[in-house]
């Protein structure tokens, strides 16, 4: 029977991936300061929050069952994968930041105002975009080597 | 409290948007920071010699980030209302903080 981890935790690995091109979109749309991009930023935030939080699901049963023997055997892999949740957990905040800048860019007529909020809403998803695909390699790396 | 003279009052969803912006980059640059003063003040056992710890650090430097995080979310909604275009302003400076934070503690403090 297979472990209902091991299967979770492919289902973590995809939607991070998922995400990681998925935050490319608004990343790549909101270069233009006027561009409208509400589903685009949503969807993209909706999916590396979901990845996040079933990577958090994940990371008690990380610690009791794989952590050490990772450490023991690979240490190299084992901070590959601490440098994973950090940039993960920041690639989800940063879209967080993204989408509450680019929906209050559109609500507000005050032309200075809203450049600056579609620029830093630019900004954090590029951002988010470019953590979660070193995060998506970094998992790649970890899960090649060691497994529920 | 009155806008100033500088620009006139946001709407509540644009102030709303500016203070969960801020929030949302402070909790990775207080993620950050937390970091690395444990890794320089307190570092942990290693990795390969701990069986199990009842706590995960990440979960708690997440929460104290989220805790630190709405304080400075109702902070920047109060200078959205106050001063609409500086609140714009440093919030575009606290995101670039926040990146600069997380991914060179993310890749350098691991």
């Amino acid at each position: 029977m297979i472990d209902p981890l091991r299967i979770l935790e492919r289902v973590h690995g995809n939607l991070g991936w998922l995400s990681a091109l998925a935050l490319l979109h608004p990343a790549w749309l909101l270069r233009r300061r006027e561009r409208r991009a509400r589903l685009a930023c949503i969807l993209a935030t909706t999916l590396v929050t979901l990845a996040g939080a079933l990577g958090a699901y994940l990371y008690p049963d990380y610690r009791v069952m794989l952590k050490q023997d990772i450490f023991l055997h690979a240490p190299g892999i084992g901070w590959s994968f601490e440098r994973k949740e950090h940039l993960g957990l920041g690639a989800i905040v940063l879209a967080w930041a993204g989408l509450a800048s680019h929906l209050a860019a559109l609500r507000t007529k005050e032309r200075p105002i809203r450049h600056l909020l579609a620029r830093t809403s630019h900004l954090a998803y590029v951002a988010a975009a470019g953590l979660a695909l070193i995060t998506g390699v970094l998992g790649i790396l970890v899960a090649s080597y060691s497994s529920f | 409290m009155p806008a100033t003279a500088e620009a006139p009052t946001l709407p509540l969803r644009v102030r709303i948007g500016i203070a969960i912006t801020s929030a949302s980059a402070t909790i990775a640059l207080v993620y950050a920071v937390i970091r690395v003063v444990q890794a320089v003040f307190y570092p942990e056992g290693d990795p390969a010699l701990v069986v199990w710890s009842p706590r995960a650090a990440m979960f708690w430097r997440f929460w104290i980030g989220v805790y630190i995080g709405g304080g400075i979310g109702l902070g920047a909604y109060a200078l959205a209302t106050r001063a609409p275009l500086h609140a714009a302003r440093w919030t575009y400076v606290l995101v670039w903080a926040s990146v600069i934070a997380i991914t060179s503690q993310g890749i350098l403090v691991p």
